[in-house]
């Protein structure tokens, strides 16, 4: 089965890694399961969703997902440039990673900032797949405006009292916990007096979740409603009312992952397959299907830069987040749109053979990329004032 | 002129100070006046930074292993010396220099290795003469120098770096056999001709060359398709993040200036319309260099036994073609922002616009480079077992 080659010196340590877990694929996941870019298992069938559930637990129980955590949490010490290279395997070979939000969002928040009592209650279930996370970060009324969100969680006793309403939760249909983000000082306006609460979305009275059916026909969003839904104070991470810091640090989280340069990576080159199956390739198309394969590696290229700066120091440059999201969201887009080009009419009906994706369903999921994790338009704001330091 | 600093950090100690060296060192001997100067075509501009760049960092030996007598490094600090000077829009002879070191040195054979030995201890100026306009990289694909009982024969209508070159060192075959022809130009009278050509970039004046008649000294090469498809792959990283600088130091401008000039009561760069233009030539760019380093890398992994130039020369050509991409978006758009003054032969801009249309150019266009990545993607594909694509019935 084919694996992704890095072009990186690798560690004799690494290259037995990558070695190991593509013949543990090869064992173990079968290519009828094989999904989309640009999709969540999360979209899937119900049978389709409890198969990758179940082998997401099995691959964490076998040490395969959350490697750069502290073993005492059931990850094996390993640095985020280490788990980058299993991700991005994982990614080319299309495993679906449910949980994304559990794993890569909240999870290095709560390692950050999470009290002792937090991590052991949450982290372990992240990883087995047995507490399923959405995040409940945009509003009716709050898009890209972020902080003008209006979701009040009011402090009554040893519990907040949480009113209003999130929509475009991604995950929330499959999800039983969401970190939800909401105003705790009722005083306050814009960053300020924000916090960030973990909400068991299943067993609180006055959550309400309703599916939202998206242009690809599936449920991808959901939206809910909180009515004196209320949440035990523990459940507050990091300080009370300053929770858009440690909401800047989840997203950043979310936006510099490795997996959709390696998943596009896959996506070229089957579409490399696709095309040459079909007919002689001209000299525009090598030319256009080259250009791809290039953005693609630079985008890579960033994302190992990222993995290494955070490996050798805990950090990474501030713009670095938005500059990889912005070169994966146009590149979601623009891959899927040469696939509809390349492949003409044909593009609904080819698929590889026994597969779980073609790349009409790519061509559909890829308008999310640029809206997902903040909008193209706000990482050219956050480039432009906050790092080269332009006026707003 | 303030300026914001740009670019990752570098990996080793040897690359930091060597960064750092070269731009102490730029910044009291080449300003935009220099550059100027040189654009106006004073050729002794440049000598007292070349003499500097020679005798007091050797820039010459950079590439040479040290038990030649050189400073033993690779192609990541090639990089970081042809980002900066790139930056500073500073001519130099990095890129004959690195090449002919690489050549010479990953010949195997001890009559080089003794020669590039004594081009360190005389400083002598080398460089490689591949025709400039060549996307191949493949030596069977060019017309090298034939060289028969009559003596040589070939021409190039473009080379960079060989004007002021003491040494050539040209592809050649003799019969079924491939290597080198080494042109000493300081002993050579007839037989060789030089000549300058058309060209964009004044900071590399290129060349065209003729051999004719019996000149220079034959040296076969035991891997000469390897051989040369290295030094060139070398050339073409030099080239990148020559291109890289280049970029950097237009979004260093833009920013700068974007930050300070007024209209409507604020600054320009104020507006978003404006803002974004200058956010993307700085995501292409960050892209474009990381790139860069990582086929650097990959290439000085190469060199050192744990890598296959099969997978060193597509990361070349990406690099090569998004750096190239990147200088000619940042370079326009820099242009742009500086409203009419971006237009001026006083604003030095230009520089790097037209450094742009030369040295994308150089080694194959972007689109040349994308077409070979496509079809070693292609041939890849073809030994991939399994995974078949097919029209569902």
């Amino acid at each position: 089965m084919r694996s992704l080659t890095t072009g990186l010196a690798l560690t004799a340590q690494q290259a037995e890694m990558l070695d190991e877990l593509n013949r543990y694929l090869d064992e173990h996941f079968p290519p009828e399961h094989e999904g989309p870019s640009g999709s969540t298992p999360e979209w899937d069938s119900d049978e389709e969703y409890e198969w990758n559930r179940r082998f997401n637990a099995r691959l964490a129980r076998d040490g395969w997902l959350t490697v750069h955590w502290p073993e005492e949490y059931g990850g094996r010490g390993l640095t985020p440039m280490d788990n980058m290279l299993v991700r991005e395997q994982l990614s080319y070979r299309r495993v679906p990673i449910c949980n994304a939000n559990g794993l890569d969002m909240l999870a290095p928040i709560l390692l950050q900032l999470g009290t002792k009592e937090q991590k052991d209650a949450h982290l372990r279930k992240i990883a087995l797949m047995e507490e399923h996370w959405c995040q409940g970060f945009s509003e009716p009324e709050a898009g890209s405006d972020l902080t003008s969100l209006r979701t009040t969680a009011i402090r009554d006793g040893d519990h907040y009292v949480v009113n209003g309403s999130k929509i475009w939760t991604g995950h929330a249909m499959r999800a039983e916990w969401m970190i939800l983000l909401a105003r705790t000082d009722p005083e306050s306006r814009g960053s300020r007096g924000l916090s960030l609460l973990m909400v068991d979305l299943r067993n609180t009275p006055g959550v309400e979740i309703h599916p939202i059916r998206s242009m690809t026909g599936a449920v991808t969003f959901c939206q809910e409603f909180f009515t004196d839904a209320r949440v035990p104070v523990e459940n507050l991470v990091g300080p009370e009312h300053e929770g858009w810091r440690a909401s800047q640090r989840l997203l950043e989280h979310e936006r510099v992952r490795a997996a959709n340069s390696a998943l596009y990576r896959r996506d070229v080159d089957d579409l490399v397959e696709a095309v040459v199956a079909r007919d002689v390739v001209d000299r525009a198309t090598q030319a256009a299907l080259g250009h791809m394969i290039e953005r693609v590696e630079c985008a890579r290229a960033l994302t190992y830069d990222i993995a290494t700066e955070l490996s050798e120091t805990g950090r990474f440059a501030p713009h670095a987040p938005s500059v990889t999201k912005i070169l994966n969201s146009r590149l979601g887009g623009d891959l899927t749109r040469l696939a509809v080009d390349l492949l003409g009419l044909d593009v609904c009906s080819y698929r590889a053979d026994d597969a779980n994706w073609d790349f009409y369903q790519e061509f559909l999921f890829s308008p999310v990329s640029r809206l997902g994790g903040g909008s193209t338009e706000i990482h050219h704001d956050i480039i432009g004032t906050r790092y080269l330091g332009l006026e707003r | 002129m303030p300026h914001i600093a740009l670019g990752g950090e570098d990996r080793t100690d040897e690359q930091r100070d060597l960064r750092m060296e070269l731009r102490r060192l730029l910044t009291r001997l080449w300003s935009d006046d220099h550059a100027r100067e040189l654009a106006d075509g004073d050729r002794t501009t440049g000598a007292k930074l070349a003499a500097v760049l020679e005798h007091d960092i050797a820039l010459g030996a950079l590439l040479v292993p040290e038990e030649l007598g050189g400073h033993g490094g690779g192609c990541v600090e090639a990089a970081v010396a042809a980002e900066e000077l790139g930056a500073a829009s500073a001519p130099s002879r990095l890129l004959g220099d690195a090449m002919s070191a690489h050549l010479l040195a990953t010949s195997g054979d001890a009559e080089l290795h003794r020669r590039l030995r004594r081009v360190v201890e005389d400083g002598v100026p080398a460089a490689v003469v591949w025709p400039a306009q060549d996307a191949t990289w493949d030596l069977h694909q060019i017309h090298p120098v034939e060289i028969t009982g009559a003596g040589a024969s070939g021409r190039f209508r473009y080379v960079a770096e060989a004007l002021d070159a003491a040494l050539l060192l040209v592809p050649a075959r003799r019969g079924a056999e491939f290597g080198l022809l080494l042109l000493d130009l300081s002993r050579e009278g007839s037989g060789v001709e030089l000549h300058p050509a058309k060209g964009a970039d004044v900071l590399r004046p290129l060349g065209g060359l003729t051999v004719a008649g019996p000149t220079g000294e034959w040296v076969g090469l035991a891997e000469p398709q390897r051989v040369f498809t290295e030094t060139v792959a070398l050339g073409a990283i030099v080239l990148a993040a020559e291109m890289i600088g280049a970029a950097r130091s237009c979004i260093e401008r833009m920013a700068t200036y974007a930050g300070q000039r007024e209209q409507f009561g604020r600054t320009i760069g104020s507006f978003q319309a404006l803002r974004h233009q200058i956010v993307d030539a700085l995501v292409a760019w960050e892209a474009a260099r990381a790139m860069t380093y990582r086929a650097a890398a990959g290439f000085a992994a190469m060199t050192r036994g744990t890598a296959r130039i099969d997978d060193v020369e597509p990361m070349a050509r990406m690099a090569k073609a998004a750096a190239s991409d990147a200088l000619g978006e940042a370079s326009e758009t820099c242009i742009h922002v500086y409203g009419a003054i971006g237009f001026t032969w006083e604003n030095p801009v230009h520089l790097a616009f037209k450094r742009w249309a030369a040295s994308a150019q150089i080694f194959g266009s972007p689109t040349e480079q994308r077409v070979r990545v496509c079809q070693h993607a292609i041939i890849n594909a073809g030994g991939r077992a399994g995974g078949a694509l097919r029209v569902a019935g």
